[in-house]
């Protein structure tokens, strides 16, 4: 028997298995909050960087927008994979707390 | 828990500039602790061969057990201070192991200025004998110091925290119940002469260790008589006449060797019980923490990234994992103790601070001790957080964060700035051990935000004398206040303050902590108080 990291590979009655743990909660859990359309900004601050596009295609925790606030610059990432809808903002811009950011395109069910 | 899924991407460019800048940063804090550590003027170390001393490494090398690890605290102290002369602050400090015991080692350093006290050095020695109190700790004293550096003696000798300081920490200890012993390989004169002197187990060599109040120069002075240091307090003086000290050794190799069987014979304690498991390495590797830490100090980076190269096998179950987001709170296993981790993941809101508080107050309800990785900017502001109350929340923090009765330890990641700071259990919140990382920063307020705040102030003072200032001094006086502001909120400052208890190199935290939270469970928790609070 021999384990590597999350697998287990187990040789025995002539016959060899690969087990890898499944996590139960991470099988049995949603993706609440995963359906949202719009980024908004989390707090009041100044859009550094917009980091995509209209049209553009991005991957879950791609990041999207930079804004700077309270001295810490803060990426606001894809919160799932999709396309770019509309970005809201540009470069330079003060946005208020819950300030549209970007949207993405409705999921294709 | 569930094991902490990196998003780290080992190849990216960002990655690989993080890596470079952050390797630069620890290769320079080795080469500065290295030349604290053992980089002298050839003459000292002869003087030291010509008294028929050893280097203070290499009375370490013979008092702890081989082979285990020792936790040096503040070994970059006073770097910043005396012109850079006093390495270390002339002692080294720490926490290892003699004969199976976890002590603390109070050991000065006669290769520097003969081991003189320096204002830092009474500073790292009061602090030391504040863990062996905290911690209940054995300490063991390597005593060899010149005394107090007299064109000093205003910083050393009269306040509450100054020199007299070691010597109740001394008492108290003793009162504890915690056992010192002290090898004396020098002259202690005046009030260092209590430093053995208090301890239950003494010992001295003979010709170069000396005891008395008053040394042979200052009694031909007050009384004109004339006596040798050996026929005022020697070894042999103390050992059959006074009763001063103990035992009376011809060589320091002897003198330590009978430290360690004192040691040997003191009682084992039992540790405070705490919720524990055989400990394993992170899944993830901690040299990666190199290339996660931002090379620029505004840049933000998930704290998670670094939990998982911490703590054991990278597990963690987060709590309120969708609430004050801004702050990571949950449960990991560091060398197999149970914690209860805090981490920054960007400005404190109040509901980062509500859920703080509930989950400091899990932990001390269950006895589990907390681990703090500060990364902070501060609370938010602004009127829409004023209004929703965010000092109350804040001070919520504080409040319960204080009064826990579990172990604190707190890291310094990356900035620590205002308010935050003590949040998150800064220095003054006692926290039993607290450790830098090389890049990290801290101060009052943002550097940018102390230029123009410091430099709109002395424009107008200037205005009130009726002396309008040209944009270029104007210019001069901010460039003179950032470098200043910048030099003093780096993590060398801090460390040669004793803001600290040392700069640790980022992939070493695991195992100071590790040293730290067992050092830790000598001493029994206090009792927690009220029930769990959803605030």
């Amino acid at each position: 028997m021999v384990a590597r990291g999350d697998t287990v590979y187990l040789h025995a009655f002539g016959r060899s298995w690969e087990l890898t743990l499944v996590d139960p909660l991470e099988r049995a859990a949603g993706h609440g909050g995963g359906g949202a359309h719009t980024a908004t900004a989390p707090m009041p601050g100044t859009v550094v960087s917009v980091c995509v596009s209209p049209g553009e295609a991005v991957r879950k925790g791609q990041p999207l927008i930079v804004m700077e606030s309270m001295k810490l610059e803060t990426a606001i990432t894809a919160w799932r994979h999709g396309t770019v809808e509309a970005v809201h903002v540009g470069v330079g811009a003060t946005v208020e707390r819950g300030a549209p950011l970007v949207s993405l395109a409705a999921e294709e069910t | 828990m569930r094991r902490i899924r990196s998003s780290i991407d080992t190849h990216a460019a960002e990655y690989r500039a993080n890596l470079a800048h952050n390797r630069r940063l620890v290769d320079e804090f080795r080469q500065k602790q290295h030349a604290a550590r053992f980089e002298r003027p050839q003459r000292d170390l002869e003087r030291l061969r010509r008294q028929g001393k050893l280097f203070v490494r290499e009375r370490l090398d013979l008092l702890l057990d081989p082979g285990t690890p020792f936790l040096e605290l503040s070994s970059l102290a006073a770097n910043q201070a005396y012109g850079g002369e006093v390495a270390g602050a002339a002692l080294v400090t720490g926490i290892g192991v003699v004969c199976g015991r976890e002590v603390l080692v109070h050991a000065n350093d006669s290769s520097i200025k003969g081991g003189a006290w320096y204002p830092l050095g009474v500073k790292k020695a009061v602090r030391a004998l504040d863990i062996a109190i905290e911690n209940r700790l054995p300490v063991v004293h390597l005593v060899d110091n010149a005394g107090a550096y007299l064109p000093l003696q205003a910083r050393i000798f009269p306040d509450r925290h100054m020199a007299g300081r070691i010597f109740r920490n001394q008492c108290t200890l003793s009162r504890m119940g915690v056992e010192q012993v002290a090898v004396v390989l020098g002259h202690c004169t005046a009030g260092g002469a209590y430093v053995p002197t208090l301890c239950e187990y003494s010992i001295m060599v003979r010709g170069t260790g000396g005891v008395f109040l008053g040394g042979p120069p200052l009694v031909r002075a007050a009384t004109g008589e004339e006596v040798t240091a050996d026929e005022l307090g020697g070894a042999d003086v103390h050992t059959r006449i006074s009763g001063t000290a103990d035992y009376a050794v011809d060589t320091e190799e002897e003198g330590i060797a009978l430290a360690r069987e004192i040691v040997g014979t003191f009682r084992r304690r039992e540790k405070t019980p705490v919720d524990r498991r055989d400990p394993e390495p992170p899944h993830y590797d901690p040299a990666e923490l190199y290339g996660i830490i931002p090379r620029d100090g505004k840049k933000q980076f998930d704290m998670r990234e670094v939990i998982a190269r911490i703590v054991d096998g990278s597990l963690f179950h987060e709590f309120k994992p969708t609430f004050g987001v801004t702050l990571v709170c949950g449960f990991a296993y560091i060398w197999g103790y149970k914690v209860g981790i805090l981490g920054n993941n960007g400005v404190l809101f109040s509901d980062s601070a509500q859920k703080a508080t509930t989950f400091m107050e899990i932990c001390d309800r269950d006895r589990t001790p907390l681990v703090f990785l500060q990364n902070i900017t501060g609370f938010m502001i602004g009127r829409e957080y004023e209004h929703r109350g965010i000092t109350k929340d804040g001070a919520k923090m504080l409040m319960v964060q204080s009064n826990v009765s579990v172990p604190k330890f707190t890291i310094m990641t990356n900035g620590s700035y205002g308010a935050g700071n003590y949040a998150m259990a800064g220095r003054s919140y006692d926290p039993r051990f607290l450790f830098s990382w090389p890049n990290s920063q801290i101060s009052v307020m943002g550097l940018e935000q102390a230029a123009r705040t410091l430099t709109q102030l002395k424009v107008k003072t200037c205005a009130r004398e009726g002396r309008e200032l040209s944009p270029q001094e104007i210019e001069a006086i901010q460039r003179g206040i950032r470098e200043e502001y910048e030099q003093k909120s780096g993590a060398y400052y801090a460390t040669s303050e004793l803001w600290d208890d040392g700069i640790i190199d980022p992939v070493d935290t695991r195992n100071a902590l590790g040293m730290a939270i067992s050092a830790a469970l000598n001493a029994p928790f206090g009792e927690p108080g009220l029930g769990v609070l959803r605030v």
